[in-house]
Order: structure tokens, then C-alpha cells, then sequence
């Protein structure tokens, strides 16, 4: 899986700063328990088919959602307007995008276009039954973390 | 390239020197120029009669000669286009017999005027073919015996015996110029035929050397690459314009110099040619081999076949066929690889089925709740990922030990190889980047898998039924340190019974369950290391061969004792201190205080083993006891007397 998962990372890096201009600092990996549900108000989720199925997913509080949006569109917003939605939802697209065009050089694999969910304490419904989910939790702005949550596996 | 022409060469072949320039049909050019002549010389002699007939005022005849000299003008004209050879051919065949007919008629000086008309069959006969040239020539030989034969026919007499030998050597000439033109033209058609099937011979061989996927070529005797090579080849090996370069050269970057040698030697013998082609083959040295392109360094697998090849004039020659097996060594290895997991996980699968499943379960509870402590470490942030590792590395070394306990061994295996990138890590002296811990966490769930496939196979058979005996949880904890001691001591080379009396339930229930029974694992094992004494030096000593370790326990007040013995060397202080010296970890003035001697047995990273197994050496063991027993708030005192044994006393308060 980690062949899988190695792009994503690399590329939700230089989508950040690219994009929004904040240097991100990945902090430790951890599993989490697909019955967990989370502690964050938006997700924005794509999934993945081909030699490899899963999803990956970007989960984050309101206030950074605010955050990042008002950076990308440079307007202030004070709730989860649709104008977030799309902005967040364009971030996974771009991070997928990219990341799809370094494994699609490596690996046969299809991407969905993203999902956005919001909602307090909202959970993930994820496809894989045995897949372990792997959280990976960046820093932003010094103080804010926001979740890169992936759940690949090859197929057979 | 125009070519730049000969005017002499175009002025008399018709021009068709340049246009047919096979070799094959330098024979109709030979005719062209035969044409050519004739219409020189016969062209120019009607003219020449014509003026002269025309001076003496011979009209009729001097227009007669002028037409027919103009035919042949004409007919040169019309031989330098493409119209069919013939016709041309009559127009100065024609007028030529008819000049030899006058001749004949005219007799000459001397009557040497006879004498063109032998040249006209085989003029007509090349010029014309066989039918049509021998048609003029009888109808010629009609009028000569008209002309001979006849009274009065011709202005000249001819005595019957020369006239009989004219006209029997033109029959002669007639009939040779007609054997020699059949003799020709079979011989042409047989050339044609036998050219054919060598062509279709030679173009089946260029199609199946352009279409094979085997590289083909021809070497000389210093492996120079000959120009005749299969298209395949440039495929092969990546290149093109191979032709005299050096095949051994070629290889350069894909062999070691001693190999290239041992490459020579070999083509020395395919080219002795008095060895067996199978032992040849046998024993090629480069029959299958790793490519390596001397200038893109792109690599291929591919495989060789040599032979010696010689020509009739005793040249000697290599023939070599290559081909690209790139692919196929990839899958081959591949289906290894496969192969090997899958007899692996056959392994692990025995493995996992020979272990009492109620042991087993005990034995993932227990996995699962390190793997979920080891989980928790890393989501706490509040420690530093190098402190993470360190209680990563006790997690693990846990789980290990039970596997190894129960004979898990393909399991324990993985996680000894995990353990051991996690001592390198907690062991470095830089700090332990995101990365390392990235990696860690996909080996992690490597692991975690493994154990998913354990519960798989347990659930399936439980699915058989409930004929399994019902064990109770003390005959889990008992069986488990019974097979821990008589694991270690298959690998230590000693003999270890292990008893244990009634043991109080407390023991195996309740919160104190896991880190009881990781002390006493822990226990067990260091007693039969570093306590039982091996068989022969038991006897020698006067002890039973087997060693014993006994666990008891006892209710006192609120408090529960256990206590765990053995008959072995007792604890080797003055080992201890050598070692603690050695490493430094203790002051030479401290080197006799049992107490700190004690202490530091149970501090981490101290080990008495020299190398590191399954079983002892990591300096993982006596400390996890000291910290699974803080964490329930228990003591231990330990006696030791020297050749007599050890006892641990844990006292564990119930509160």
C-alpha cells in the first residue's frame, strides 16, 4: 500500500503550497478505526479503482475550511457556504489530479471525481472491509492540523 | 545517379544498354547491336546502290535500293523505342535478304557475291527467332536454287557441282544456326527456372531471418559481427549498425573481464568443432545472462545459443542466435516469489492450526491490545516520536515473545525483523524523522494483516464446532508458561519441567491478567537462560538432569503473593559485574553491591547474552518485568543463592 500512498503525501505538500501558500509539516501516522466517527466538520473524499481500490480523503475543522477557503478565493467567509465546499472539494481535485498523473505513469488506476461531506461528528463510510486506514495528520499554520486519511490496497 | 552515357555504347546498343542492365538479358543487347550493324552496313551499301544504279540511269532499281535503305533508317529509329524488337527486326532482316538474293543474282566479281548470303540465316534466325528466320531463310534458298539451277534464271551460270555445294553449305549453316538458337534458348529457360526457385529460396530465407524474433548472426574467428545478421538483432541488443563491430566488445559492460575471458576460451571450442553440441550448450557460459548496454545502460535478460559454421572455401565462422527472455525471467521470478509466499503463508497457517485455539485466542487479545497500545503511542502527541519507538519496540518485543511461545515461528520471524528496524531507529543518534515512522506504520500493518489472517483461520475453526475441549483460563495461563519453558529450553540444549500448584484465580482474572502473565513469561524464560544449568553439568554436580520451575501462589490479606522458582545456578553476580564494568554502566566501587547489581538487571538495555535470539540478549526482559509490575503497583524481591537457584516473590496488592 505504501507505493500507493507515498504520492499522495508528496504531492498534498506541494499542492498546499502552491496553492495556498502554507508549508505543511507531516506529523506522526496512525491507524484509525473505520467506526470511529471523527472529529472533524468537512471531508472531502475521492475514491480510487483499478489495480488498486480505496479511498483517500482530506478531513478538516470549520475553521480551517475558512481558512484555506479565504486564502484560495481571497474573500471572507464566516460559514460553511457552498463557496467552501467547492473550494475544499477543489483542493482534493487538484491533490488527486496530481497524484494521479505519477501513478497513472506506474499503476493502472481510475479516479473519482471528489466527494464533499460536512457536518459535525460525521463518519466515512469506506469500501475496503479489510483495509487499515491510514491517518496521516498535517500541520498548518503552526497551530492547525488537518487529516490526510488513506485506505488502499491492490486488488487481485 | 544518371549515369553518364557512352555515345558510342548508346549510338549502337539502341540505348538500351542503360535500360536493361540485368545480366541476365546482355544477350537481347548483343541482338541490339547484331540490328545495328546490319543496318550500318546494309543500310549504307542499298544507299550506295541506289546512287550507283541512279548514275548508270537505272531508275527502277535505284528506287527499289533507296526504299529499302530508308526501311532501315526507319527501323533504327523505331529500335531505340519500346516497340517490340521484331518488328524492326523484319524491316532490316527483309531488305538484307533481299540484298543477299541480288548478290546472289548479280553473282560478283568472281561470283563472291554468293558469299553475304551465308551470313542471312543466322541473321534472320537470331534477329527474327527460329520460325520466322527460318521461314526467310528457305524462301532465300528457294531463289538461290531458282537462281542457281534454273537456265537462264540468272545473268550467271553456275555448274551444277559448285551450285550443288552452295546451297548444301547454306542447308549446313541454316541448320546449325538453328541448333545453336534451340540449344540457347533451352539453356535460357532452364536458367530462368533455376533462377526463379532460387530467388523464391532466397527471399523465403531474407523474410524468415527480417521476421524472426531471434537474433541471428555470423561472427569470424575474432567475433566480429558479420553483415548478413537478423533484423531481430538490432531489437536485441538495443543497437543497429552492428556489422563489424566485436561481439565480445559488445558485452563489455554486461560481463566482468575474467567472464569475457572464459567467453573466448568457449568460442574457441564451438569453433574447434570436435566437441558434442550438447555439452557446448551446456556449458555456454553466457546461455543465459543480464544485458547491460554499454552506452544506455539498459538492461535485458537474454540467452544464447553458439555453433561453428564452415564455408566450402574453410572459412570459419560463428553462429550465433540471441534472444530477449526479458520478460519471461521476470514472470519466472515472479512465480518464485509467489511461490514462496504462498509455501510461507502454508507455514504460518500450520503453524497458527497447531496452537489450541483457546491459547490462540488468548494469544490475539493479547497482540491486539499492543497493537492498539502501539497505536495509541503514535496518535499521542504529547510524546516525541523517539519515545514512541522505545515503548514501540517493548509492544512488539511482547507479542514475540508469546508467538514465539506458541511456535508461531514464521510470525515471530517477521516481527523479529520489525524489532530489529526499530532498534536501529531507537538506537540512531538522529532524531526519528516522519518518514521512518511512515515506514514503520506500513510494516506495522503488515503485521497487523498477518494477525488478521490468524483470526481468519481461527474463526473458520471454530465454524467446525464446539468439539474442542473447554479449557478454563487457568489451564491457558499454566499451558502457556509450560510451553514457554520447554521452547527456550529446546533452544538453550537444557531440560526444564515446569509445575505449577493450584493457582489462585485472581491470578488470571481480572485488570492484573496481561501484565501478570507478561512478568511471568518473561519469569520463566529468564530462569531456564540464565538459572537451569545444562543437562551434563546438572549430573556433574550431583543434580536431577531436568531442571524445575514451580509457580505458587498465595492469598495474604489483601494482597496476592506469587512466587516462582527454580533449582538452577542461581543469579552469577560476579558475571554481572563484569559485564556491568565492561560497559560502563556501573563505578568500580559499586562493582560488589548486589543491591546495585540487582537494580541495574533490571534496567533497560542491560543484557548478560553475548548475541541476541529469540530468547534473551535484546535487554528487553528483566526491565519489562519492573514496568508491567509499576503499572499495576506491584513488588518484587528476589533470592538467590548460588548453585542453588533463584526465587522471585511478587507481592500484587488487591485492592
Amino acid at each position: 500500500m505504501e507505493k500507493y500512498i507515498h504520492p499522495f503525501i508528496e504531492v498534498c505538500e506541494n499542492v498546499f503550497r502552491d496553492f495556498i501558500g502554507a508549508e505543511l509539516t507531516a506529523e506522526r501516522p496512525y491507524f484509525i478505526d473505520k467506526k470511529d466517527a471523527h472529529e472533524w466538520d468537512i471531508s472531502a473524499v475521492i475514491g480510487l479503482t483499478g489495480e488498486a481500490r480505496g479511498a483517500v480523503v482530506i478531513s478538516m475543522k470549520k475553521a480551517l475550511a475558512l481558512k484555506i477557503t479565504d486564502q484560495l478565493t481571497e474573500t471572507v467567509h464566516d460559514d460553511v457556504d457552498d463557496e467552501v465546499l467547492d473550494a475544499i472539494g477543489e483542493i482534493i481535485n487538484i491533490i488527486a489530479g496530481n497524484a494521479k498523473r505519477g501513478l497513472e505513469e506506474m499503476f493502472r488506476l481510475v479516479i473519482s471525481l471528489p466527494t464533499v461531506v460536512r457536518g459535525a461528528n460525521h463518519s466515512i463510510s469506506w469500501p475496503n472491509d479489510q483495509t487499515r486506514i491510514i491517518c496521516i495528520p498535517f500541520k498548518i499554520y503552526n497551530e492547525e492540523t488537518f487529516s490526510l486519511l488513506l485506505a488502499i490496497e491492490a486488488s487481485h | 545517379m544518371q549515369e553518364k552515357m557512352n555515345p558510342f555504347l548508346n549510338f549502337i546498343t539502341s540505348g538500351k544498354y542503360y535500360e536493361i542492365r540485368d545480366e541476365s538479358n546482355i544477350d537481347m543487347v548483343v541482338r541490339y547491336i547484331l540490328q545495328n550493324f546490319l543496318i550500318l552496313l546494309g543500310g549504307s551499301l542499298l544507299f550506295g546502290f541506289a546512287f550507283s544504279n541512279y548514275k548508270i540511269g537505272n531508275n527502277a532499281e535505284a528506287i527499289v535500293d533507296f526504299v529499302m535503305g530508308m526501311t532501315t533508317v526507319v527501323a533504327f529509329f523505331i529500335l531505340r523505342t519500346q516497340a517490340s524488337f521484331r518488328i524492326p527486326s523484319f524491316m532490316t532482316v527483309v531488305p538484307f535478304g533481299v540484298l543477299c538474293a541480288f548478290f546472289f543474282y548479280g553473282g560478283g566479281t568472281a561470283l563472291s557475291g554468293i558469299f553475304w548470303s551465308f551470313t542471312f540465316p543466322m541473321m534472320a534466325v537470331f534477329l527474327l527467332g527460329r520460325l520466322w528466320g527460318i521461314i526467310l531463310s528457305i524462301a532465300l534458298w528457294v531463289f538461290m536454287c531458282c537462281s542457281a539451277l534454273i537456265p537462264n534464271f540468272s545473268p550467271v551460270h553456275f555448274e551444277l557441282a559448285y551450285a550443288s555445294r552452295i546451297l548444301s553449305v547454306y542447308v549446313l549453316i541454316s541448320a546449325l544456326t538453328l541448333v545453336y538458337e534451340h540449344t540457347k534458348i533451352t539453356k535460357d529457360r532452364w536458367v530462368e527456372v533455376l533462377t526463379k526457385s532460387l530467388k523464391e529460396e532466397r527471399d523465403t530465407i531474407t523474410a524468415m531471418k527480417d521476421n524472426l524474433r531471434v537474433g541471428l548472426f555470423l561472427m569470424d574467428r575474432d567475433f566480429i559481427i558479420q553483415g548478413q545478421y537478423s533484423k531481430a538483432l538490432e531489437d536485441v541488443l538495443v543497437d543497429h549498425e552492428l556489422e563489424g563491430k566485436s561481439f565480445v566488445e559488445f558485452l563489455s559492460s554486461s560481463l566482468k573481464e575474467k567472464e569475457i575471458e572464459t567467453l573466448r576460451d568457449y568460442f574457441d571450442m564451438v569453433l574447434n568443432q570436435s566437441y558434442d553440441a550438447q555439452m557446448l550448450e551446456d556449458i555456454n557460459p553466457i546461455h543465459e545472462f543480464r544485458f547491460v548496454h554499454p552506452v544506455t545502460r539498459e538492461e535485458k535478460t537474454l540467452t544464447t545459443l553458439f555453433s561453428a559454421l564452415e564455408r566450402d572455401n574453410g572459412e570459419l565462422f560463428l553462429l550465433a542466435s540471441i534472444s530477449d527472455i526479458t520478460r519471461e525471467a521476470a514472470l519466472k521470478e515472479q512465480l518464485v516469489e509467489e511461490e514462496t509466499k504462498r509455501r510461507a503463508e502454508m507455514e504460518s497457517m500450520f503453524e497458527v492450526i497447531h496452537v489450541e485455539p483457546k491459547v490462540l485466542l488468548d494469544f490475539i487479545e493479547d497482540a491486539d491490545y499492543e497493537f492498539n497500545t502501539i497505536n495509541r503511542l503514535l496518535k499521542d502527541r504529547s510524546k516525541s516520536s523517539q519515545e514512541v519507538v522505545v515503548e514501540i519496540y517493548q509492544s512488539i518485543h511482547a507479542i514475540k515473545s508469546n508467538a514465539v511461545i506458541l511456535g508461531l515461528q514464521s510470525f515471530a520471524q517477521k516481527l523479529h525483523v520489525f524489532e530489529e528496524r526499530i532498534k536501529l531507529l531507537r538506537d540512531r543518534e538522529e532524531d526519528v524523522q516522519f518518514e521512518d515512522i511512515l515506514q514503520i506504520t506500513f510494516a506495522l500493518e503488515n503485521l497487523m494483516k498477518t494477525e488478521d489472517s490468524f483470526k481468519e483461520i481461527i474463526e473458520k475453526i471454530s465454524n467446525f464446532g464446539s468439539e474442542h475441549e473447554k479449557v478454563g483460563e487457568s489451564f491457558v495461563l499454566i499451558e502457556l508458561l509450560k510451553k514457554a519453558s520447554e521452547k527456550t529450553a529446546l533452544s538453550e540444549n537444557k531440560m526444564v519441567r515446569f509445575e505449577a500448584s493450584d493457582i489462585d484465580p485472581l491470578l488470571i482474572s481480572g485488570k492484573y491478567r496481561r501484565n501478570l502473565k507478561e512478568i511471568l513469561l518473561q519469569l520463566v524464560r529468564n530462569s531456564v537462560v540464565h538459572g537451569i544449568e545444562q543437562p551434563d553439568y546438572r549430573m556433574d554436580i550431583g543434580k536431577e538432569k531436568e531442571g524445575l520451575i514451580r509457580l505458587q501462589t498465595e492469598k495474604r490479606g489483601d494482597s496476592l503473593l506469587v512466587l516462582l522458582s527454580d533449582n538452577g545456578s542461581g543469579i552469577d553476580f560476579a558475571q554481572i559485574s563484569k559485564n556491568a564494568i565492561a560497559n560502563k554502566l556501573i563505578p568500580e566501587s559499586l562493582s560488589k553491591n548486589k543491591k546495585a547489581l540487582t537494580n541495574l538487571l533490571f534496567s533497560p538495555g542491560f543484557s548478560t547474552a553475548s548475541k541476541t535470539d529469540h530468547n534473551a540478549g535484546r535487554g528487553v526482559g528483566l526491565h519489562l518485568v519492573k514496568e508491567r509490575l509499576k503499572e499495576i503497583g506491584g513488588t518484587l524481591k528476589l533470592k538467590s543463592e548460588n548453585g542453588k537457584g533463584t526465587l522471585f516473590a511478587i507481592t500484587i496488592p488487591l485492592s
